[in-house]
């Protein structure tokens, strides 16, 4: 009996870690993690879809609705399509993708078990994973990336499947993948070719699927190379490169510095299996590249950089120290520093904009005449779905030639002190109103009588016909009479 | 150590302490700077919590920083008057570098006398001793920490007591100054060295270098974080504006060098840093070759303010100093003229102490001539008595702080750029007032920040080498104090 007794106490923590203690840990812990942005944002009186991309993807379901379709074609429209005829929009763009990231959640932790990951592990990889900032961006500011990701590890799973009817639908799932998006189909095959050189997997297999995908990327994305509205453009990234990826310093995505700094002793422990990892390294430098373009190559990066942040994580925790007091300590300010930089960014996901002063005001436009609204970026999707006017960055990007010229008359606009050049430019680009936020303001303009702002008090040029919590609508007066 | 060396280090302390506090009673006031943590102080007395959310600063802000060191004063302040506080005990912790640079330099040499030169030197490295005499510096206490940091690190395989001494000094710099950071990259340097040259790690090091870096970097990003997401990476520069930041960030120059830290520290200290880092590898000189390498290149990238990368390595160099010597005698040893060598050692010695010495002594008095007049007290405690609480005054950046803690006003800016956005336009306002000629451009400036008086002092006149002010007529500007120092109200209101 206390040998019995002495035992399990020396096993600890380890004791707990059975296989189905760390399911039911990790379905209550995603289930928790995904529900409660919405939930803390509903609670706290903000009931809007957080970003400006849910607004997009509802945007283009009424488009699919009325048979007009200028979106970039993406099958989680067609699903949310589908699902539109029983329940709101809102709600699915909120259940949508929380759906998908659950199951697809599931799905990783099976293909973890499948490669027979250790389940020590296997909590550091998952615990990591749920808590990166790039996973909670992923559901909340880009859903569609959720059908995306489950389609992935959906076709990876149904490969490490004996059944030929398992490998026939990964086979058929993994060539479908570059409809879903380019970069995943990307990331698949470099997947696909790591895998091959670190599992017992046919490389017949592997090549079959390789170059099919090739062939349907090739057919599927030529034509498109000659439309303008390839991809979605990145709106979020407004930072530098390294505060992009170090939520901590203010991305949207990203990962917290402790887990990167993790993620930097796992890879210092995996050198000297460098050989096995070549394709993990191309990968990493591929998403680090993208993210410059696409702030979503942060969820895809996240998988791996977890995985490595897991495995340095791992080596801390197992190697035999000398101190113990000291093991416990840093351990423990790994752990707390892993959860402040979610916590943090959490909190950030909660307070995102829009809110409903936000959309009361845009709702406040819509029955105006058309016009082309200037304003930030941040209004991108927002003020054609919700306004129904035409915004001057959507426009941009239809056309996305004409984009940095854009972008140089809005900077220009900004800021300008000069009536006639301010009149010229908002002519040129057919402006009617402009939106203003205390955000917009703080950001753009350091002092209160600096370029635009002293413009609109010219009541000859402009009428303030909205101004509530920190919102400002302006009419621009020579519209009409251009 | 033994009895003799408690008796010279004590002598070597109380010179450079009586030195240091003889030239720091030439004056009754401070340098302008010092009044920041004044200011700090009386808030803290008052209220006992520290000073977050100034409303004379920028005219109201929110204040990050780590309170720890104004605490301390504040602890003596209660006991004794603030400003023999502030003249006092910076200079006593400045002078605990001698004791802290001796138990390094033995532990790295074993030679007593070499390590006595060197703490000798330590006392008079002249930007050290410049830089804390007068100004109520944090470095002052903050420096000596960080060697003691360094001191315990390199003991911690000896003694189990070093580890607890580790722990204690690091927490307590942590919450001192942000400086701990030099010492966590520089742990960090470390081992990177010690694996380049195959010496091997004990695992004792190991624990406490991954233990001071996960600890450091979580609670340094629980105090930034609102800077940090505000600033992001240009908070490293304090969100100084660009037009000032070269005062601070300026390119690492020989000469300054040498005038600043002595010119035979800077060559031996360089020839053995060159001797350490390609001939003779120690695990131990490894430490602060990592350190001085790290200053070095924050130096070149200036990431790090010039006066403080200049105080660190000219205090890695009086260290370097005693293995300088060492190497010497070494080398003497091999040669003829050996029966010379102790001649030419107190020559050594005498050379050293002088060079530093005196540069320490004229860059001292220098910087004691730029502390703040009695005039302007004065002139700050007329505003103080005379005007409406509310007011606000517009002095010189360098006169920010002054007008918070002296004059109890809000100012239009000060030295302390975090968390403010519109930093460099209210530096650039501020130049411009003084530059002007034009009545209006100036009515503008005090029309913006709705300034009620005018500070025009001699820092004013010596920064902006002006005798007066050029857009000054008694129609819009009433001359209200005169006597030196000049303040005046703006009765003008641009329409």
């Amino acid at each position: 009996m206390n040998i019995n007794k002495n035992h399990k106490k020396r096993k600890g923590i380890f004791g707990y870690l059975t296989e189905r203690n760390i399911l039911v840990c990790f379905l209550i812990i995603s289930i928790v993690i995904i529900s409660s942005p919405f939930l803390l944002r509903t609670l706290l009186g903000n009931h809007q879809l957080i970003g400006n991309i849910p607004y997009y993807d509802s945007k283009c379901v009424e488009d699919i609705k009325n048979n007009s379709f200028p979106c970039v074609f993406d099958p989680y429209h067609y699903v949310q399509l589908v699902f539109s005829f029983i329940l709101p929009i809102n709600l699915i763009s909120i259940i949508l993708p929380a759906l998908f990231t659950f199951i697809y959640l599931i799905i990783f932790y099976l293909i973890l078990t499948n490669l027979k990951i250790e389940r020590f592990s296997k909590s550091l990889i998952l615990f990591i994973f749920l808590t990166s900032p790039a996973f909670v961006y992923s559901y909340t500011f880009y859903p569609s990336i959720s059908l995306t990701l489950l389609v992935f590890f959906l076709s990876f799973l149904l490969m490490l499947k004996d059944p030929k009817i398992a490998r026939f639908f990964s086979f058929l799932l993994f060539i479908l993948l570059p409809i879903f998006n380019i970069l995943a189909s990307i990331i698949a095959v470099i997947t696909l070719l790591l895998a091959k050189t670190n599992l017992k997997i046919k490389k017949e297999d592997v090549k079959k699927k390789v170059i099919w995908m090739l062939i349907v990327s090739f057919f599927y994305f030529a034509p498109l190379y000659f439309k303008p509205n390839l991809l979605l453009p990145n709106l979020e990234i407004r930072n530098t490169f390294f505060q992009s990826v170090i939520s901590d310093l203010g991305g949207m995505a990203g990962f917290g510095v402790f887990v990167i700094m993790l993620a930097l002793i796992g890879f210092v422990v995996t050198i000297k299996s460098k050989e096995k990892l070549y394709y993990s390294y191309l990968m990493i430098v591929l998403l680090l590249v993208t993210s410059l373009y696409f702030l979503y190559s942060f969820v895809y990066l996240s998988f791996l950089v977890s995985i490595f942040a897991a495995i340095g994580l791992r080596k801390i925790i197992k190697m035999k120290w000398q101190l113990k007091l000291i093991k416990t300590l840093t351990i423990l300010a790994l752990f707390y520093g892993i959860i402040f930089s979610f916590v943090s960014f959490g909190v950030r996901v909660v307070n995102s904009e829009p809110n409903d002063n936000t959309i009361n005001a845009l709702l406040f436009l819509k029955p105006y005449e058309k016009g082309i609204v200037l304003s930030d970026q941040k209004y991108t999707y927002l003020v054609e779905n919700v306004a129904d006017m035409p915004f001057i960055f959507d426009e941009s990007f239809k056309n996305q030639r004409k984009n940095i010229e854009i972008k140089n008359d809005v900077n220009i606009l900004f800021h300008t002190r000069d009536v006639e050049e301010l009149k010229i430019l908002m002519h040129k680009n057919q402006i009617a109103y402009v939106i203003l936020d205390s955000d917009i303001k703080n950001r753009e303009w350091k002092l209160e009588d600096d370029g635009l702002l002293i413009m609109l008090t010219n009541d000859r040029l402009f009428k303030n016909i909205y101004k509530n919590q920190g919102i400002e609508i302006w009419e621009y007066k020579l519209y009409y009479t251009d | 150590m033994d009895k003799k060396e408690i008796i010279g280090l004590s002598i070597v302390f109380g010179l450079v302490l009586s030195l240091r506090l003889f030239l720091v009673f030439q004056t009754s006031t401070f340098d302008p700077d010092a009044y920041n943590i004044i200011r700090h102080i009386d808030f803290e007395k008052k209220n006992l919590t520290p000073l977050t959310n100034d409303e004379l600063s920028y005219g109201g802000r929110t204040i990050v920083n780590l309170p720890a060191f104004s605490y301390i004063m504040t602890f003596f302040s209660v006991l004794f008057p603030t400003e023999l506080v502030g003249k006092i005990l910076p200079n006593i912790f400045a002078c605990l570098i001698i004791f802290v640079v001796y138990l390094i330099s033995k532990d790295l040499t074993k030679n007593k006398f070499a390590s006595f030169v060197s703490a000798i030197n330590a006392g008079f490295v002249p930007i050290f001793f410049a830089k804390t005499t007068n100004n109520i510096s944090l470095y002052a206490l903050a420096i000596p920490l960080m060697f003691f940091i360094f001191y315990c690190f390199i003991k911690i395989n000896e003694k189990k007591d070093y580890f607890f001494y580790f722990i204690f000094s690091l927490l307590l710099l942590r919450v001192l100054h942000v400086s701990v950071i030099l010492i966590i990259i520089s742990l960090l340097l470390y081992l990177l060295l010690l694996k380049v040259e195959k010496i091997k790690t004990t695992r004792k090091e190991v624990e406490l270098i991954l233990f001071s870096t996960f600890i450091v970097m979580w609670t340094l990003f629980l105090t930034f974080k609102k800077p940090i997401l505000e600033h992001g990476f240009s908070l490293i520069w304090r969100n100084i504006p660009k037009s000032v930041l070269s005062n601070y960030f300026n390119e690492l120059n020989l000469f300054e060098a040498v005038h600043y830290i002595g010119i035979i520290p800077v060559l031996l200290g360089a020839y053995t840093l060159y001797r350490c880092t390609v001939a003779e590898k120690s695990k131990k000189t490894s430490l602060f070759v990592s350190f001085s390498l790290l200053i070095f290149v924050l130096l070149w990238l200036r990431l790090i303010e010039l006066d403080i990368g200049l105080i660190l390595l000219g205090i890695v160099f009086s260290i370097f100093l005693s293995k300088a010597y060492v190497f010497f005698f070494r080398f003497m040893g091999n040669v003829k003229i050996s029966r010379l060598k102790n001649a030419i050692g107190i020559l050594l010695v005498i050379i050293i102490i002088s060079t530093s010495f005196t540069t320490s002594i004229a860059y001292t008095k220098q910087s004691l001539k730029d502390s703040v007049s009695e005039e302007e007290l004065n002139a700050l405690g007329w505003i103080k008595a005379n005007t409406e609480l509310d007011s606000v005054v517009l002095g010189t950046l360098e006169e920010g702080y002054l007008i918070t803690a002296v004059a109890k006003r809000a100012n239009i800016a000060d030295k302390n750029f975090i968390m403010i956005k519109d930093a460099s336009q209210r530096v650039d306002d501020i130049d411009l007032l003084y530059n002007t000629v034009y009545e209006t451009a100036a009515l503008g400036v005090l029309d913006k920040y709705k300034v009620d008086y005018i500070l025009f002092s001699d820092i004013a006149k010596k920064k902006y080498s002006i005798e007066q002010l050029k857009f000054i007529n008694d129609k819009c500007f009433e001359l209200v104090y005169s006597e030196g120092i000049k303040i005046y109200k703006p009765v003008c209101v641009l329409k």
